[in-house]
C-alpha cells in the first residue's frame, strides 16, 4: 500500500482516485472496487498491484466475477517458486528492455511469467499481445489450455494458442497467445518488425531449437528498431550466462538475469569403475539391481530406440519373473512401460499409470520401469521416478550438407544432456543416478552442450523464410552459433534451382508465394506448378500425406497382417501415388476411423493429413492456384509423377547394377531402397522424399520417374557438364541423346517441336 | 509369443535360423546333403554380396563427406560447368561477403584483443567480467555459475559436423570418437592387409616374402625421409606413417606409453586418457625392449634380425634427425586415433608399410616415389607418372 502511495505517475489525479485510500473502497463510488485494474500504468505495475488485483472479485478481462475453481487454483499458483519473486520480475522487468531468465522444471515460469507480463503491459488496452514461444506444438496447447484455466477465461479468447496448420485464437480479443517458435518465424517472415506484439517471451530457449536461434537473431536486432518491445528470453538451465551475453553485446553489458529456484531434490550420481562393454545389458543389469536392493521407487532407463527399447522390455520383464519364481518375498512385482515417440498416445499415457501393487499385503512393494528414448529427458515429465539410469547415449538427428544425408545415428550425449537426466530422478523426492560409465570418460569423452539444431538442420526453408523477412545478408547475420557454411550453400543451391531466388540470392516472385506455404521449398513448388499438370487437388493430398506423421501402423506382433494390408493400398508405380491412394481410400470410406484400423492405418495421422490439406488448400486459394485434376487414371498418375519432378528433381537416384542399389545424383552415395518401399520393381531412375542414414544409408518414400521427364523439366540441373563421369552420367548422356534425335526428326516436319526443344 | 514372431520378416535372423537349423539334422541322401550345400553357398554368397554392398557404401559415403562443396565448385569451375549450381550458390554467398575458410555469423571483433591463442573461450565469454554487478543484482547468482568448467560460445563452425557411427553396443570409453574419414579409411585398409598378410604360405611364398620384405624395408628409410620432408613444408610435425618399429628410439616416449596401453586392451581403441596421464621419464633402452616384446607378443610382426643392418645405415642419417625433431614432441598428447593408427601400422609387414606411406606421398604431396617427383597437382601425376607400383617404371 505503501507503494501506491510512492507512484508518481498517478500524482495528477485526485488521492480518491489514486486506489491508496483503504478507508474508501467500500464506498461504491471507488472505481477500483469495480476495475481490478484501476491505477495500472503500463510497464509501471509493482507486485502489490498485481497481487491486489488477482484477489479481487472481478475478472479484469471479462468484468465476470471470479468462479470458485479460480480460487482455488490460485492457491495453488502461490506456492509456486516465481510467485515468491513477483516483486523482483516487475522491478526488473520495468526497467529494462531484454531479460534473461533461468528456472528449472517446477518454477512455473512457463505458465507464470507471461501472466505477470500482461498485468503490466495490459496488451489488451493497447491492441497489442503478449507472445510466448514453445518448441513444441503439443506444449503450446496444453500449456495455453492451463493458463485459460488459470486466468479464468476460455482458451480461444483471452488466452489462445498457435500452431502450424490450427490457429486457436480471436483476433482483437486474443492478448496473450502461446505458439510454437516456428510460427513466430513465420509471421516475422510477413511483418519483421512483430508490430502486434508488445512483448516476446521465447521459452525453452536453452533447447536451442532451429526456430528459437533463429528468432534471437531477428529479435536482437528487432531490439534496436523498437525500442517498446520487450523480450524475455526464458531457459531452464545455467546455459542462460551465454544468452545474457549474446543480447548484451550491443549495450556492452550483459542482460540482466532473473534467477527462480526449481523445485528438485538432491540427486546421488553413481558411476561405473570400468567401461560398459555393452550398454544394454548393463542396463538391464542395473535395473534388476535397483528392483532387488533399492527402496521403493520408480526407475526411468534411457536407450536410443524403439528396437533396443521393446528388447530390453522383454528381458527385464522375463528375469524379473525368475526373481519372483526363485524368492517371492524378497522381491516385488514389476513392470515395463517403453515409451517412444512412434507409440501410440494411449499407450504413451501407460506411463502416468501407478505402479504394480504388493502382491500380498505386507509383501514387497511394485515397482515401474519406464524405459523410453530421449523424448523423456525434457518433453515428458514422469512423476513418481526416483532412480534414473543412463547408458550416455541417444538417437540424434545430423544433416550432412556434403552429401544431402539427415543421418540418425546413435551417438554419445553431452554432459548437459547427462545432468537433465539425472534431474529425473529428483521430482519427487531425493533420488538416484546411475551412470553407465566411468566419471573420468563422463569428463573427457563427453560433449559440454548438445550441439544446436542449426547446427544439425537442412536450412532450405529457414534460409527461404529469412530471405522473406528482408534479411539480405545470411552471412553476416548475427547467428548464436552459425551454421557451417557449406549447409548454407547447399541452401541457396536449391533454391536458386527451384527459381525462389535468383543468381544475386534475391527473392523473385515465385519464392515469395512459395514461402507462404509452410512447407519445404520443393513441396511448395511442386504444389505452385501442379495446375500446369492438371493434377494440383492429387499433389495438394500427396502434400499433405507427406506433411504428416507416418500414416502406417506395424505393431510388433501382426507385423505380416500389417504389411499385407499396405500391400493392398500400394501403387505399383510409386510411394507418393499410394499415399494418394491411401487417402482417397480414406475419403472413399467416409473418414471411418474403424475402415482405418482394420487397415492398419492411423485414424489420428490420416484426420491431421484432411486438415493439413484443408489448411493448404486455402493458401493455394489465395494465391490463385487452380485447383485441378484429370478424370484418366493412367494419364493422371503419369502427370502426379511429372509434378513431382519439379520439385524433387535434386533428389533423385539412379539405378545400379543389378543388386538393387541406387546411387544418388551429383552426390554419388551408393542407398538402397527403404523397406517400407512398396515399388514392385527396380526402375532405372526414381526420386526420392528423404535420404536417411540410420542402419544403412536408406532412400525413402520413392517413386519412379523417367529420365526424359528430369532432362525436359529440370534442364539446368540435369547440364551434363556439372555430373562427374559414370554409369548416371552416360545414362544420361543416352538420353540426352536419344531426345535430340527424336526432336531432329520431327524439326524437320514441325516447327513447333524445335520451340519446346528450346526451352 | 514364440521369439521369432517378433522378428522382421527383413532381419537377416531368418538367414542365420536357416542355416542354423539345416546343420542340427543330420541329412540322410546325397540329395539332402547337395540341398544343404547349395543353401550354405547361397547363404554365403548373401553374405558376401551384404558385406560389399555395406563397404561400398561406407566407401562411396566417405568419399563424399572428405569433400568439402568448396572443393566441388572449384572442380565445376575447372571443368568449365559455369552454371553448376555449387559455384552459383558460392556465388551468391559472396556477394553476401563470404569469403572461403571463414565461418558465417558476426565475429566480435573485441575478442581479439583480450583473448590470447586459445580457441576454445569464446568470444562473449571473456566480458562477464564486467557485467557482474548487473548479474549480482538480479539475485541470487549460484555459485556454480562461474567454477563450473562450461562450454563456452565456441567458434562458429567452419565445417560441417562428421557423422559418426557408433558401432555395437559398447559403452561410452570403449567406443571410437570422431576422426577424420581418411584415417578411418586407412586404418580399415591396414586391418586387411594384416589379415591378408596372415594368410598361410608356402616355402618359396616365404622366401620370395622374405626377399621382398627386405627390398621394402630398404625403401622404407628413403621414402620416410621424403615424406618428413614434404610434412616439414607442410607444417606437420608428427607423422605415423613415417615410424620404424625396429627403431623404437625414434617413437616419441608418450606413443610409445600410449601403444603400450593400446596393446593391452586387445586391440579395443583406448579411451583417450592415457595419453594426458604424465609419464615418468624411463629409460629408453628398457622402452625399447619393451615395445619390441610386446610387438613380438602380437606375433604381428617378426622382429627380423637380418633387417638390423638396414637400420645401421640409417641411423647415420635419420637417427640423428629424427631424435632432433621428435625430442621437443615427447611430451605432446597422441589422440587415441593416432595411436591405433600407429598401433595398426607398426604391426604392418614393410612391404605394406610402403604401400600405404606411398599411397600417402601420392595422395597428399601428388609425389611419386618411383619417379622421384612432385607434380603440380593430382591430374599433373595422372598425366605424367607411369603408375603406383615400382614395376610400371622400367
Amino acid at each position: 500500500m505503501a507503494s501506491d502511495k510512492e507512484n508518481p505517475y498517478l500524482a495528477h489525479l485526485p488521492p480518491s482516485e489514486r486506489g491508496v485510500s483503504s478507508g474508501a473502497r467500500n464506498g461504491s463510488a471507488n472505481p477500483a472496487a469495480k476495475e481490478p485494474l484501476y491505477g495500472f500504468m503500463p510497464r509501471k505495475v509493482n507486485g502489490n498491484q498485481v497481487r491486489k488485483a488477482l484477489e479481487h472479485e472481478t475478472n479484469p478481462f471479462t468484468k465476470l466475477p471470479h468462479t470458485p475453481q479460480y480460487r482455488k487454483i490460485l492457491e495453488a499458483r502461490k506456492k509456486l517458486p516465481v510467485y515468491a519473486q513477483m516483486d523482483e520480475f516487475y522491478k526488473m522487468f520495468s526497467n529494462n528492455q531484454i531479460i534473461v531468465m533461468v528456472g528449472e522444471t517446477g518454477s512455473g515460469k512457463t505458465t507464470q511469467i507471461p501472466q505477470f507480463v500482461a498485468y503490466s503491459d495490459l496488451p489488451h488496452t493497447r491492441g497489442k499481445l503478449v507472445a510466448c514461444t514453445q518448441p513444441r506444438r503439443v506444449a503450446a496447447m496444453s500449456v495455453a489450455k492451463r493458463v485459460a484455466d488459470e486466468m479464468d477465461v476460455q482458451l480461444g479468447r483471452q488466452v489462445g494458442y498457435s500452431i502450424r496448420f490450427e490457429d486457436m485464437t480471436e483476433p482483437g480479443t486474443t492478448f496473450l497467445k502461446y505458439m510454437t517458435d516456428g510460427m513466430l518465424l513465420r509471421e516475422a517472415m510477413n511483418d519483421p518488425d512483430l508490430q502486434r506484439y508488445s512483448t516476446i517471451i521465447l521459452d525453452e530457449a536453452h533447447e536451442r531449437t532451429l526456430a528459437t536461434d533463429i528468432l534471437m537473431g531477428l529479435l536482437k536486432a528487432l531490439a534496436k528498431r523498437r525500442p517498446d518491445l520487450k523480450i524475455i528470453i526464458m531457459s531452464a538451465t545455467l546455459d542462460a550466462l551465454k544468452f545474457q551475453k549474446y543480447f548484451g553485446l550491443t549495450t556492452d553489458a550483459a542482460a540482466p538475469l532473473f534467477k527462480v529456484p526449481g523445485r528438485t531434490h538432491p540427486v546421488e550420481v553413481f558411476y561405473t569403475q570400468e567401461p560398459e562393454p555393452d550398454y544394454v545389458e548393463a542396463a538391464i543389469r542395473t535395473v534388476l539391481m535397483i528392483h532387488r536392493a533399492e527402496d521403493p521407487g520408480d526407475i526411468l532407463l534411457f536407450l536410443t530406440g524403439e528396437e533396443e527399447i521393446e528388447d530390453a522390455c522383454r528381458k527385464i520383464k522375463l528375469e524379473a519373473d525368475d526373481l519372483i519364481n526363485q524368492d517371492p518375498d524378497s522381491v516385488g512385482p514389476l513392470v515395463c512401460i517403453p515409451l517412444y515417440s512412434s507409440l501410440p498416445p494411449q499407450q504413451q499415457q501407460r506411463i502416468f499409470d501407478a505402479p504394480p501393487s504388493a502382491r500380498t499385503p505386507d509383501g514387497p512393494p511394485g515397482r515401474k520401469v519406464v524405459i523410453s528414448t530421449n523424448i523423456a529427458e525434457t518433453s515428458l515429465t514422469i512423476d513418481g521416478i526416483v532412480y534414473v539410469v543412463d547408458p550416455g547415449f541417444s538417437k540424434q538427428k545430423v544433416y550432412n550438407p556434403r552429401i544431402r544425408v539427415e543421418s540418425l545415428l546413435v551417438s554419445p550425449i553431452s554432459k548437459a544432456s547427462a545432468q537433465q537426466r539425472a534431474g529425473r530422478a529428483g521430482r519427487t523426492r531425493p533420488g538416484k543416478c546411475f551412470r553407465l560409465y566411468t566419471e573420468k570418460d563422463f569428463m573427457t569423452e563427453l560433449e559440454e552442450q548438445t550441439h544446436p539444431e542449426i547446427l544439425r538442420s537442412n536450412l532450405a526453408n529457414t534460409v527461404l523464410e529469412l530471405v522473406k523477412a528482408g534479411i539480405k545478408d545470411l552471412v553476416r547475420f548475427d547467428y548464436v552459433d552459425a551454421p557451417a557454411p557449406e549447409t548454407l550453400m547447399r541452401a541457396l543451391e536449391l533454391l536458386n534451382y527451384l527459381a525462389a531466388l535468383d543468381d544475386d540470392g534475391n527473392l523473385t516472385p515465385l519464392g515469395a508465394i512459395m514461402a507462404e506455404f509452410p512447407l519445404d521449398p520443393q513441396l511448395a513448388k511442386m504444389l505452385i506448378v501442379s495446375p500446369e499438370f492438371r493434377c494440383s487437388n492429387e499433389m495438394l493430398t500427396i502434400t499433405a500425406m507427406l506433411s504428416v506423421p507416418n500414416v502406417w501402423l506395424r505393431p510388433n506382433n501382426q507385423r505380416k497382417e500389417a504389411d499385407a494390408a499396405k500391400a493392398l493400398l500400394s501403387v505399383p508405380d510409386g510411394d507418393h501415388l499410394t499415399l494418394l491412394n491411401v487417402y482417397n481410400s480414406y475419403n472413399q470410406n467416409k473418414y471411418d476411423k474403424n475402415w482405418a484400423w482394420t487397415n492398419y492405418l492411423s485414424a489420428r495421422a490420416l484426420a491431421q493429413a484432411d486438415n493439413v490439406r484443408e489448411q493448404l488448400k486455402r493458401t493455394m486459394e489465395r494465391y490463385e492456384v487452380e485447383l485441378v485434376s484429370i478424370q484418366d487414371p493412367k494419364k493422371l498418375y503419369f502427370a502426379i509423377r511429372q509434378a513431382l519432378c519439379c520439385g524433387f528433381f535434386m533428389q533423385v537416384a539412379h539405378k545400379e547394377g543389378e543388386k538393387g542399389n541406387y546411387l544418388t545424383v551429383k552426390d554419388n552415395q551408393v542407398v538402397g531402397l527403404h523397406p517400407s518401399c512398396g515399388l514392385d520393381n527396380q526402375p532405372e531412375w526414381v526420386i526420392f522424399n528423404e535420404f536417411v542414414l540410420t542402419t544403412r544409408p536408406y532412400i525413402r518414400t520413392v517413386t519412379e520417374v523417367r529420365v526424359e521427364w528430369l532432362l525436359e523439366y529440370a534442364t539446368q540441373y540435369y547440364d551434363l557438364s556439372t555430373f562427374t563421369d559414370g554409369e548416371t552420367k552416360r545414362a544420361l548422356q543416352r538420353a540426352a541423346n536419344k531426345r535430340a534425335g527424336k526432336f531432329d526428326r520431327v524439326d524437320g516436319a514441325d516447327g513447333g517441336a524445335q520451340k519446346k526443344r528450346k526451352k | 509369443m514364440p521369439s521369432d514372431a517378433e522378428d522382421d520378416y527383413l532381419s537377416d535372423k531368418f538367414l542365420l535360423d536357416a542355416a542354423s537349423a539345416s546343420s542340427q539334422t543330420a541329412p540322410k541322401t546325397y540329395a539332402q546333403r547337395r540341398q544343404q550345400a547349395l543353401k550354405q553357398s547361397q547363404l554365403k554368397n548373401e553374405q558376401n554380396r551384404l558385406k560389399s554392398r555395406r563397404q561400398r557404401e561406407v566407401e562411396a559415403r566417405e568419399e563424399g563427406l572428405s569433400k568439402s562443396l568448396f572443393e566441388r565448385a572449384q572442380e565445376e569451375k575447372a571443368n568449365g560447368a559455369s552454371g553448376g549450381g555449387a559455384s552459383k550458390a558460392l556465388g551468391i554467398m559472396m556477394k553476401m561477403g563470404f569469403k572461403m575458410g571463414q565461418s558465417l555469423g558476426q565475429t566480435d571483433p573485441s575478442s581479439k584483443v583480450i583473448l590470447p591463442a586459445s580457441t576454445t573461450v569464446s568470444p562473449p565469454e571473456n566480458e562477464d567480467r564486467q557485467p557482474s554487478e548487473t548479474v549480482e543484482e538480479s539475485g541470487s547468482r549460484s555459485p556454480t555459475d562461474s567454477e563450473e568448467p562450461r562450454a563456452s560460445r565456441s567458434q562458429h563452425k567452419t565445417e560441417p559436423l562428421p557423422l559418426n557411427e557408433w558401432t555395437g553396443k559398447k559403452g561410452i570409453g570403449l567406443g571410437k570418437r570422431t576422426r577424420s574419414p581418411l584415417s578411418t579409411s586407412r586404418v580399415a585398409k591396414m586391418a586387411k592387409m594384416a589379415e591378408d598378410a596372415a594368410s598361410h604360405e608356402t616355402f618359396r611364398d616365404r622366401a620370395r616374402r622374405e626377399y621382398e620384405e627386405r627390398r621394402a624395408e630398404g625403401r622404407l628409410g628413403p621414402a620416410q625421409r621424403t615424406c618428413q620432408t614434404l610434412d616439414e613444408k607442410a607444417g606437420i610435425l608428427f607423422n605415423v606413417l613415417c615410424l620404424n618399429p625396429a627403431d623404437p628410439e625414434a617413437i616419441p616416449q608418450g606413443l610409445i606409453d600410449a601403444l603400450a596401453d593400446y596393446a593391452q586392451a586387445h586391440g579395443a581403441p583406448s579411451s583417450g586418457a592415457e595419453s594426458s596421464r604424465p609419464h615418468p621419464h624411463r629409460d629408453p633402452q628398457a622402452e625399447a625392449t619393451r615395445l619390441r616384446n610386446q610387438m613380438r607378443a602380437d606375433a604381428l610382426l617378426p622382429v627380423n634380425s637380418s633387417l638390423d643392418g638396414d637400420d645401421d645405415d640409417d641411423e647415420g642419417v635419420v637417427g640423428d634427425t629424427t631424435d632432433e625433431s621428435l625430442k621437443p614432441r615427447e611430451h605432446e598428447q597422441f589422440s587415441p586415433e593416432t595411436v591405433e593408427e600407429a598401433a595398426y601400422f607398426l604391426r604392418l609387414g614393410p612391404r605394406d608399410r610402403l604401400r600405404v606411406l606411398l599411397t600417402h606421398l601420392r595422395d597428399k604431396y601428388a609425389y611419386c616415389f618411383w619417379c622421384g617427383t612432385q607434380y603440380e597437382d593430382q591430374g599433373d601425376m595422372e598425366r605424367s607418372c607411369p603408375g603406383t607400383e615400382e614395376d610400371d617404371h622400367d
